[in-house]
């Protein structure tokens, strides 16, 4: 193993940590300068929305928090194997917890699952503070392509669910666990996965619309 | 001080609750747990989710990769391999545009009052199920096809950490401005 192997990886430089306030001030001056320019006219689905680099600047100090207070990366998916296997132990009782899966992912009211819990409060605050808080049976762009019976979303919208079910599981994270906290972590598999997500998630979208 | 945070499980657990309500917020402002934004972006007409994600991707980066060389935090890696990694991926994929929200999102979508969201966690709660009661047999033969492990992108090209972090933050911001300049 030569000096390269070794230093391969490594986080041996303190002075980084001063890239912190940089990255700050750089970003911030980012979002300054992307609000003061013209602002391109909003299609009907994004009036209120703020600027996808603010929010995506704020997830990414997120990332940063919860790795300091938690050493934990951000990631949703975990919290469904979680409740999941909550709900079998409730019809199935121990039987579930020698399952070998939930002996790897415990089915308890952990870090993640707070997490998801926190995504479902902060969003609704969010459409409540905004005024976007409203009881919608099926999203207006579905209706439009499809029809108003809601039924036909729902059993879809289901069916949808169970593949991404599978899917995050299979591949061990979700578009949170693996497309912002694995890639930004650098992992090479994470990667492939959100490439995966994206490659899958077009191709089926310019297939059904 | 960092250790006696980190093993205290209640303060943990309300951390979880503090930071999920942030991301919540956060996916609601940007509108990502709208379906027509999803779906928008899968149809390659609307960018957003690729500008968050891309955005969060640079900005947790180097502050992560800061945190690790000041040796306040470890990082925290997934293991991976082509028959579980690239198959699951795929199977997700189409599940995403099936659905129109992600695991994140959809979450956020029924605090918004989106009903179909709540079939879609549902439908991930029978999925994940299946997939638990799948497992055994899976992991002795599909998942273990390629293994590659933890392996970073620094390891793997035998480079030190911050050189990558320039690089591929200086690709993702070249991205980013590609994305504006075409006005998507």
């Amino acid at each position: 193993m030569g000096d390269r192997d070794r230093a391969a990886g490594s986080h041996s430089r303190t002075w980084a940590v001063w890239l912190v306030p940089a990255a700050l001030v750089l970003a911030g001056w980012a979002v300054a300068r992307a609000a003061a320019g013209p602002a391109p006219v909003p299609a009907a689905n994004q009036l209120g929305q703020w600027s996808p680099y603010a929010v995506g600047f704020g997830i990414g100090i997120l990332s940063c928090i919860s790795f300091l207070i938690s050493n934990r990366p951000i990631g949703v998916s975990t919290a469904y194997a979680q409740t999941s296997g909550m709900i079998g132990r409730l019809v199935a009782g121990s039987r579930i917890d020698r399952m070998a899966y939930y002996r790897a992912v415990k089915p308890e009211i952990g870090w993640e699952w707070m997490l998801a819990l926190g995504v479902l409060l902060g969003a609704w605050l969010s459409a409540v503070l905004f005024g976007e808080l409203r009881v919608e049976a099926a999203p207006p762009l579905w209706v439009a392509e499809f029809g108003p019976g809601a039924a036909w979303r729902w059993l879809a919208a289901a069916a949808g669910g169970v593949l991404l079910g599978v899917g995050s599981r299979w591949a061990g994270g979700c578009t949170s666990g693996h497309g912002i906290s694995g890639t930004l972590q650098l992992v090479a598999g994470s990667w492939l996965a959100v490439v995966c997500f994206f490659v899958g998630g077009v191709a089926t979208a310019f297939m059904l619309y | 001080m960092l250790a006696a945070l980190r093993s205290n499980k209640r303060v943990q657990l309300a951390a979880g609750l503090a930071i999920g309500v942030g991301f919540g917020f956060l996916l609601q402002r940007g509108g990502v747990t709208r379906y027509e934004v999803v779906i928008g972006q899968l149809l390659l007409q609307d960018f957003t989710v690729v500008k968050i994600m891309l955005t969060a991707i640079v900005t947790g980066m180097i502050g992560v990769h800061a945190l690790c060389s000041a040796g306040w935090a470890t990082l925290s890696k997934k293991s991976g391999s082509v028959g579980s990694t690239v198959v699951g991926g795929l199977i997700f994929g189409v599940g995403f545009a099936v659905l129109g929200y992600c695991p994140g999102t959809m979450i956020g979508a029924v605090g918004q009052g989106s009903l179909d969201a709540l079939f879609g966690m549902a439908g991930m709660l029978a999925g994940t199920a299946v997939y638990a009661a799948a497992y055994p047999a899976l992991s002795g033969s599909i998942l273990k096809i390629g293994d590659f492990g933890q392996v970073t992108l620094p390891e793997l090209f035998r480079v030190k950490v911050w050189p990558v972090v320039f690089a591929v933050g200086a690709c993702l911001g070249a991205i980013l401005i590609a994305v504006e300049y075409a006005g998507l």
